[in-house]
């Protein structure tokens, strides 16, 4: 399962070839970066604010930005986990022009999953659903939630979400401690409904 | 380190694992640690399920290509039609020797200020060459983050707090650029980071 580098450091080549031409005024790039990554800020924004229109918003402003500020690009990380930085300011900044409330993570004591037994995992992952998922996902505050879909949705790096939520690798494997507890604790009880 | 805290270590980077994002060593690491440990090996199991019900969900899966170009072209083409505009047409031809005026204009109205400005005081007024008033303030400068769950309310309440004003910004990292009118910027500092939702701040040179 070990990452395939050779072919993420190409993806980085080609994303840093484009937004070099978009800033020599090269309009071809500009497109084509906008249909490389506007899928990617629209999964990520509509994961956080549950509006398609505003999510939609997020990607336009987004992509503008890139196109503005793309000479400002320092290279200290991949263009796309530049790009999506951007959009999770833009996110944070509709969240706060709309007056939604941002979930905070409470700490929790025990950071163990209580129930170790492999047969616990196994049922689960047995009779989850996709809605199952997607339901408990929702129940997750705002960082794990999109710390979820970093990992499990843009198969991103620790070190690349890291950077995206501004916070130390530590929290970050924090995080994900208690939105797996959290999701698997939730998929349980779904299930445990649905045979009801 | 116990083999209870080995097993909570490989744990924590079981997501990283599974979506394959590991280096090399630590990929193998984790690998031989989930061989040997039926619990782990569950785990992952589940955990590769749950990402290929996550990548499943249609909401997701089924995004439309280009979502939004057309309103991102609008946007660029009037950005750069505002700057296409004004270096543009034959307008510029008979423009130019106005132009010339209006820069010497400003190039003596610069110096004359420039040369107010050496030893500036708390409100001093100028008035330019044009007729207008400007006002200088003596303020520290602050390049300032809020926190992603600060509210505009709680924005609005550090600068009350601090009596500053937003002089530039959001920028596309959320940064503000905050001039706070005071003698004391260490102080106003200080009082800045102290209040709810302020994340980081940076004091700038004033020019």
């Amino acid at each position: 399962m070990a990452l395939n580098s050779s072919n993420i450091n190409h993806e980085n080549e080609v994303h840093l070839n484009l937004l070099n031409a978009t800033v020599e005024g090269d309009e071809e790039a500009i497109n084509h970066l906008y249909s490389q990554f506007n899928r990617k800020i629209y999964a990520f924004a509509l994961r956080r604010l549950s509006a398609p229109h505003l999510a939609e918003e997020v990607v336009v402003e987004t992509m503008f930005e890139v196109w503005k500020n793309a000479e400002k690009f320092a290279k200290e990380s991949k263009v796309s986990t530049w790009i999506l930085g951007i959009a999770r300011h833009k996110v944070l900044d509709k969240m706060r022009q709309r007056g939604i409330q941002h979930t905070r993570e409470v700490d929790a004591d025990d950071l163990e999953l209580e129930d170790e037994q492999p047969s616990a995992f196994e049922e689960i992952a047995k009779k989850q659903q996709s809605q199952h998922v997607a339901d408990c996902l929702k129940t997750l505050p705002d960082d794990q939630r999109e710390c979820m879909h970093l990992v499990f949705y843009e198969e991103l790096s620790l070190v690349d979400i890291a950077e995206i939520q501004q916070c130390p690798a530590n929290t970050i494997k924090t995080r994900m401690f208690h939105a797996r507890k959290k999701m698997k604790d939730c998929i349980e009880k779904q299930i445990r409904w649905s045979q009801i | 380190m116990t083999n209870q805290d080995k097993t909570e270590e490989i744990r924590a980077y079981l997501p990283w694992y599974v979506n394959g994002t590991l280096d090399k060593g630590m990929a193998q690491t984790i690998e031989s640690a989930v061989a040997a440990t039926p619990a782990l090996k569950k785990e992952v199991e589940w955990l590769q399920s749950l990402q290929s019900k996550i990548k499943q969900d249609t909401e997701f899966a089924d995004i439309p290509e280009n979502i939004g170009f057309e309103k991102f072209k609008t946007l660029i083409d009037n950005e750069q039609s505002g700057k296409v505009t004004s270096i543009s047409s034959r307008w510029q031809q008979w423009q130019r020797p106005l132009m010339a005026i209006a820069a010497t204009l400003v190039v003596v109205q610069m110096g004359v200020i420039g040369m107010l400005l050496q030893s500036p005081q708390t409100g001093t007024s100028l008035t330019t060459l044009s007729g207008s008033t400007i006002t200088i303030n003596k303020g520290a400068l602050f390049q300032v983050t809020f926190s992603a769950s600060a509210t505009e309310r709680d924005i609005r309440h550090a600068l009350n707090k601090v009596q500053g004003e937003i002089v530039a910004g959001p920028g596309a990292m959320g940064i503000y650029t905050i001039m706070i009118n005071t003698d004391n910027p260490i102080n106003a500092s200080k009082q800045l980071r102290s209040l709810p939702g302020v994340e980081t701040i940076n004091q700038l040179e004033n020019e």
